[in-house]
């Protein structure tokens, strides 16, 4: 026999007790007995009437619950290696010493520094051999003006 | 009896007990019960909209050695329905009256379902849970065949 639990009081339901009612909208309630019943005719709702499980439940009653609580999960920090870099990789970027990256600013700011020379001497030779050209070659001059600027600080902020 | 207690004059001590007893109240299906059909057929739909509820004006008891007048009807019992000024016979598919047979429910109304002469039901469908028992019983099989749900 299956042992059914009751819709109002959550107590078990042994062969031979309670009774089923089926309800104009067609659900089933199972009570155990007449107590369970007339608190449910009367609309008691079983979350405040204080011997049944769903208010135990709701309120937290009984040690049972307490110790399931208790268990807590952590999370656990997981390292491992990405596309387009190894582990080995980024354990070499993450133990650079300071003075290293120092002088790897260093050189990147010479280098664009030495790149910004390069190309407004080329530009000069370009405007002397092409004046009659007119506006257009000064266009590009102020554009180039800026990306050397930028060059540095993208190679220093990590 | 709420009036006749009204009247009781209230002034005299040795009245204590004001109360009746009172047996409780049974539900049995009988002549002129209202009943709520269950059905998906038309002459359903409508009879439970009519100005008048469907009701029995007759049981039709396999043991006919009753003769008592009042002659009532439980679950899985034919009846004759008056529906919609037609009379139309039905099978008891759920009852408010309480049944002690152990897995029977109990219903909060009493329903039906339409049968022609031959015991088919008119219907295609069910919308009410049907006591498990229906499967079991042989003259009973229509019914459960076109049942949704079982109780």
């Amino acid at each position: 026999m299956k042992l059914e639990i009751c819709n109002y009081s959550g107590y078990k339901i042994y062969p031979g007790h309670g009774k089923r009612v089926v309800k104009i909208d067609g659900k089933v309630h199972i009570y155990l007995n007449s107590k369970c019943q007339r608190s449910a005719d009367m609309r008691r709702n079983p979350r405040r009437v204080t011997w049944t499980v769903l208010y135990r439940r709701k309120h937290k009653k009984g040690a049972a619950e307490q110790e399931i609580k208790k268990r807590t999960r952590r999370t656990v920090k997981f390292q491992r290696a990405i596309t387009g870099a190894t582990w080995n990789d980024i354990l070499a970027k993450r133990n650079q010493q300071p003075e290293f990256r120092k002088a790897q600013r260093q050189d990147a700011i010479n280098a664009a520094k030495l790149a910004k020379k390069a190309k407004t001497q080329q530009k000069k030779a370009a405007q002397t051999g092409g004046v009659k050209t007119g506006k257009p070659v000064k266009k590009p001059e102020k554009i180039q003006k800026n990306i050397p600027k930028a060059g540095p600080k993208k190679g220093t902020q990590r | 009896m709420n009036n006749f207690v009204r009247l009781l004059p209230t002034t005299i001590d040795f009245i204590v007990h004001r109360s009746f007893s009172i047996t409780a109240p049974l539900y049995d299906l009988q002549k002129v019960s209202r009943v709520h059909v269950v059905d998906n057929s038309k002459l359903a739909l409508d009879g439970n909209v009519y100005k008048r509820m469907p009701r029995i004006i007759h049981c039709y008891k396999r043991n006919n050695n009753l003769t008592r007048t009042r002659l009532t009807a439980g679950l899985g019992d034919k009846v004759l329905l008056a529906i919609k000024g037609q009379m139309k016979k039905a099978i008891i598919v759920g009852c408010k009256q309480r049944v002690r047979k152990p897995n029977v429910p109990q219903f909060d109304s009493n329903n039906v379902v339409l049968i022609d002469d031959d015991g088919n039901p008119v219907g295609t469908r069910i919308l009410a849970p049907i006591p498990a028992f229906f499967r079991t019983r042989g003259d009973l099989a229509k019914i459960a065949a076109i049942a949704t749900a079982f109780v």
